[in-house]
């Protein structure tokens, strides 16, 4: 009959929950996920985040002599996808989740990177710092055909066998 | 336990019965194929109703899901996969019907089984497959869709589709020379009610005479979206399908991909999706008693109820690192391990949930108004659940004792023993207890599960891809079954196909809402606790004139005055 | 009339004009706390609310135009009821006491048909469930008063009599409360899922006033049976009989407020029964012991 009564003890020991947020710190866990944050000294420009972000949150565009790669936190799922894909592990994962704002261009966040043109063709195809990571990485590269897209060089590998075509 | 093991015998005897019964028709019956528990039957599409009448005559089958799929590519056809269940077996039969692309025409099966009419719809719509005998209207696509625009068909890519499609709003903005001006829809599907879902209900002074659902405002093309998303960035998809038990529709779609793989994911990696998934539910059920008791104006409880799972969000935050879309699962297993300090700190916080819980269950569940509102209202028959195919909590309330993870079991659900609550008396307070009673069965679970994790590791290395196969994943949601039907691809999914346990327990709300009270129809239609787990402003019809948008004054204040009388 | 009576009917009016909209600020803290949340800021925050709203600007929906008319009028009759009820304590005889109940009883009619001429489909559903609670319980404050009064005029320390006080009390008191408009009563709002009351139609100072009525009305509802069984069981001086006054009717509200937060919201056919019910047990009890 006046189980309903019941409640009041119940109150009275749990006490207040809510918080004054944000003037009391939220509850975040050791665990939690939040915006991504890219070390511009560490990235070298791959673009593997790029593939595997759900959302497309990390793109890559290029723009003259410069690729970059761009994060939009309003897309962005913090899923973490891409710190666990990094093979430079240049992506950290935040606690930063307090992110809304009057202007959108803080929403982005770039990375450039300087890009190489090919001598023959004028195309741009890789970022310096990959090139130079494959140069250092891979062990007798032919260097010569290093600055080359993968079109020219291909045709220089094939030129250097079997000579110059008439 | 011997009866049960007669019971599994016979049925496996009826099945095996269907199958040569199949059979007579030789010439119509291009083959069957039996691979993990998946019994594929190919068959003309003239013999579908009696394949169809067979099957639905035997005990215990229930339609599962239907998947159509443009395979013109490969074969030439429309292709459509009827998926059938038997309780408490593991067995899927799949009958599975081309339809030539030149005369796509298929016998309807909706009078034989009632739960096959939004699929049948559904699929007229996404891939233009015609239904003989039946009336066909457009479900799932907006009324304004281009006619002969048929979404799922492989020639329309997302950005085809994007350019086709603008909703006339914007075309009557343009004329109006209103560009800028923001838009804001007003009715019934405005931005600021809980969901866009949409009933009408007929009413008499107070008392509900009809129903009518229309619904799919918000479709969202996932499925064809996830035709272009690699395999491992799908479940991420997959988890937004819902706001509230995500983590179910990754799962699903992961066990789809391993099971058309045949992929063996880790020990440990299932007993984490298990325990996520249970974690899940408890959240789940604890927001929607919430939400009943608020829908019952007995607020109190609902924040109560709510800050109890407050606690469960917090834990399943820091087992996965999110308080919802926790965005583990990827194919092959899970990206996040727990260690014995977090099993320590969940057993701690799961055993102040049940203490909490049983204490609040019982003071608000003996509140006079809430006792008074859910006893005896919003009740659906046994009968009735069984001719729909319904899953997942409403049909346990009516007594329909159907759970994938006894029935279909996936995870870590073999490891374990739990009960699966059922109540006979179909109303609302039924409902309401099967939930209740999920609720601790759940966090009993949890205490196996966390007691038993083996060690090792929580994915698989490495896994390929084998194109066109056929792969089934299901798992119990909180609302009830979910499954994922998946034909694979090179690189991403060839055709995924999507059932959330809503889309299947839905038409039962116009059963529930006949003859109960215009002040129960929230409660009652979220007694289904439909995605979103929110209700709907409804729009009330005048049957006596005909009129819509007018609320009967002349029946209200009848009823006032009858009342007093 | 004396300098004293004077001063303690000005008193006692400003606190009725000023306690209300305050007490409903205590009764949101409290709800607040029994449902573990934060709340409000302060206790004023009602206060805070309607001087926020009167400074909005007005806008008058087509259909309510007579409404605004009918809620200064229901305005005016509130401060009568106000004087009147401040004067209980000085002097108290069966007409000045019918007046009272006249104006209170009429009080309400005007806020019924002020929401009536809504013309929303949504929050006619809710005014009409509204209406219909409202004519039973009308019609249970006209009894009550009348039983309530009888039983304190014939007072003497009895057992018979103490039964007797005890049945009107309570019923004076579930008048008051259901009048109240809480829980499980509140059906004038109906679901808000589902439907709407009258007050979807309000906005700016029109709400602001149509608020700051329906408080000053669940405060008087309280307070006139206290201020009728202490002015004529008690029998004290003016200014300490309406001390005495509102401390009792702070100390009621506030114990509804809590009541309202423990229970559920009933439903239209449900709610008409049990009162019809309640009220009639309790007037057959009071009868049966009265002839006894
Ligand atoms: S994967 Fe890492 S190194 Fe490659 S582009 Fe992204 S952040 Fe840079
Ligand atoms: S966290 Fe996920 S969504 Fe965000 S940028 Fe990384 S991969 Fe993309």
């Amino acid at each position: 009959m006046v189980k309903f009564l019941k409640i009041l003890p119940i109150a009275i020991k749990t006490g207040t929950v809510t918080i004054k947020y944000p003037y009391q710190e939220p509850l975040i866990t050791e665990s939690f996920r939040g915006a991504i944050e890219i070390d511009p000294n560490k990235c070298v420009g791959c673009g593997a985040c790029t593939r595997i972000c759900p959302p497309k949150a990390l793109t890559m565009t290029i723009e003259s002599n410069t690729i970059i790669l761009k994060y939009f936190v309003g897309r962005c799922i913090f899923c973490g996808m891409c710190a666990d894909t990094c093979p430079e592990k240049a992506i950290s994962i935040t606690k930063e989740f307090e992110l809304a704002t009057g202007n959108i261009f803080d929403l982005y966040a770039d990375v450039e990177h300087e890009v190489k043109t090919c001598p023959i063709c004028g195309k741009t195809f890789i970022t310096r710092k990959l090139s130079d990571k494959i140069i250092s990485k891979v062990p007798d590269i032919p260097l010569e055909t290093m600055d080359l897209c993968p079109d020219c060089r291909r045709k220089e590998t094939l030129k250097k066998f079997i000579g110059v075509p008439e | 336990m011997s009866s049960a093991i007669a019971n599994s015998i016979q049925l496996l005897m009826e099945v095996s019965s269907i199958i040569s019964k199949v059979i007579e028709f030789n010439e119509k019956v291009f083959g069957i194929e039996q691979r993990n528990g998946i019994v594929r039957i190919k068959i003309h599409r003239d013999v579908l109703p009696y394949v169809a009448q067979k099957l639905a005559t035997t005990k215990g089958i229930y339609m599962r899901t239907m998947m159509a799929s443009d395979e013109r590519d490969l074969e030439g056809v429309y292709r459509l996969y009827y998926l059938f269940g038997i309780d408490r077996e593991h067995i899927n039969i799949v009958l599975e019907v081309a339809v030539p692309q030149e005369d796509p025409k298929v016998p309807t099966i909706v009078d034989i089984i009632k739960a096959a009419d939004w699929y049948e719809l559904e699929a007229h719509d996404m891939l233009g497959i015609e239904f003989i005998d039946r009336r066909l209207y457009r479900l799932v696509l907006p009324e304004d869709w281009p006619e002969k625009v048929y979404p799922l068909r492989k020639e329309y890519s997302v950005q085809d589709l994007m350019k086709l499609y603008r909703p006339k709003a914007v075309e009557y903005a343009k004329e109006i020379g209103a560009e800028n001006i923001v838009v804001i829809p007003i009715g019934p599907y405005h931005p600021a009610l809980h969901e866009p879902e949409f009933f009408e209900v007929y009413v008499s002074g107070e008392r509900v005479i009809d129903a009518k659902y229309v619904g799919f405002m918000v479709h969202r093309g996932i499925e064809k979206l996830g035709e272009n998303m690699k395999y491992d960035q799908v479940p991420f998809l997959a988890e937004r399908i819902c706001g509230i038990c995500g983590f179910v529709h990754s799962t699903s779609y992961c066990q789809a991909v391993e099971s058309a793989l045949n992929t063996d994911v880790p020990e440990r990696a299932q007993f984490i999706r298990s325990i996520i998934l249970e974690i899940e539910r408890i959240h789940s059920h604890l927001l929607w008693f919430g939400v009943a008791l608020h829908l019952l104006g007995y607020d109190t409880g609902f924040m109560h109820s709510w800050r109890i799972r407050e606690q469960v969000m917090v834990l399943a935050e820091l087992l996965t690192g999110s308080r919802k879309t926790y965005g583990i699962n990827v194919v092959g297993g899970v990206r996040r391990d727990i260690d014995n300090d977090k099993i320590r700190k969940a057993i701690e916080v799961l055993k102040n949930v049940e203490d909490e819980f049983k204490k609040l269950v019982e003071i608000s569940i003996n509140i006079p108004q809430v006792i008074a509102r859910l006893k005896g209202t919003g009740v659906l028959p046994l009968g009735e659940a069984i001719a729909l195919s319904l899953v997942g909590p409403t049909a346990r309330g009516s007594g329909l004792d159907r759970d994938v993870r006894r029935d279909y079991p996936y995870a870590a659900y073999r490891y374990i023993s739990f009960r699966v609550p059922t109540y006979s008396e179909g109303d609302n307070l039924a409902r309401t207890l099967v939930r209740v009673d999920e609720v601790f069965e759940s966090i009993n679970m949890l205490y196996q599960l966390l007691d038993k994790v083996p060690s090792g590791e929580i994915r698989v290395e490495s896994w390929t891809v084998e194109p066109y196969r056929l792969g089934v994943g299901s798992v119990e949601a909180p609302r009830g079954e979910v499954i994922h039907v998946l034909l694979t691809g090179r690189y991403s999914p060839y055709r995924w196909r999507v059932r959330a346990p809503t889309y299947q327990n839905l038409p039962a709300v116009s059963i529930m809402l006949k003859g109960v009270d215009l002040a129960d129809v929230p409660l009652t239609i979220a007694s289904i606790d439909p995605c979103f787990s929110c209700t709907d402003r409804a729009i009330v019809i005048d049957i006596g004139r005909s009129v819509i948008k007018t609320i009967p004054i002349e029946f209200l204040s009848l009823k006032g005055s009858k009342a007093i009388r | 009339m004396a300098f004293i009576e004077t001063i303690s009917i000005g008193i006692s009016m400003l606190l009725y004009i000023f306690f209300p909209p305050l007490l409903d600020g205590i009764e949101r803290k409290i709800k607040a706390k029994i449902q573990t949340r934060y709340g409000p800021p302060t206790v004023f925050q009602t206060w805070y609310d309607i001087i926020k709203l009167i400074s909005k600007e007005l806008k008058i929906p087509p259909t309510l135009q007579y409404g605004v008319f009918l809620l200064t009028l229901a305005f005016s009759f509130v401060i009568v009821v106000l004087y009147l009820l401040s004067y209980i304590p000085v002097s108290l005889n069966i007409y000045m006491l019918t007046i009272v109940i006249i104006l209170i009883v009429s009080l309400h009619s005007i806020l019924a048909f002020v929401s009536i001429l809504s013309s929303n489909p949504f929050s006619i559903i809710g005014i009409f469930r509204g209406l219909t609670i409202d004519i039973v319980n009308e019609m249970g404050f006209l009894t009550s008063i009348l039983v309530y009064y009888l039983t304190i005029k014939t007072f003497n320390p009895s057992i018979k009599s103490f039964l007797l006080l005890l049945f009107s009390l309570l019923f004076v008191f579930i008048v008051s409360y259901v009048g109240s408009k809480r829980l499980p009563y509140d059906l004038h709002e109906a679901e808000p899922e589902l439907a709407s009351g009258s007050v979807i139609e309000f906005s700016g100072p029109i709400l602001a006033l149509y608020l700051y009525l329906h408080l000053i009305d669940r405060y008087t509802m309280v307070a006139l049976p206290i201020a009728i069984g202490v002015a004529i069981g008690l029998q004290l001086s003016p200014l300490i009989s309406l001390l005495l006054i509102h401390v009792i009717a702070v100390v009621i509200y506030v114990f509804f407020g809590v009541i309202a937060v423990l229970l559920g919201r009933s439903r239209i056919d449900i709610a008409v029964k049990t009162l019809m019910l309640i009220y009639l047990i309790i007037i057959l009890l009071w009868i049966v012991v009265k002839l006894i």
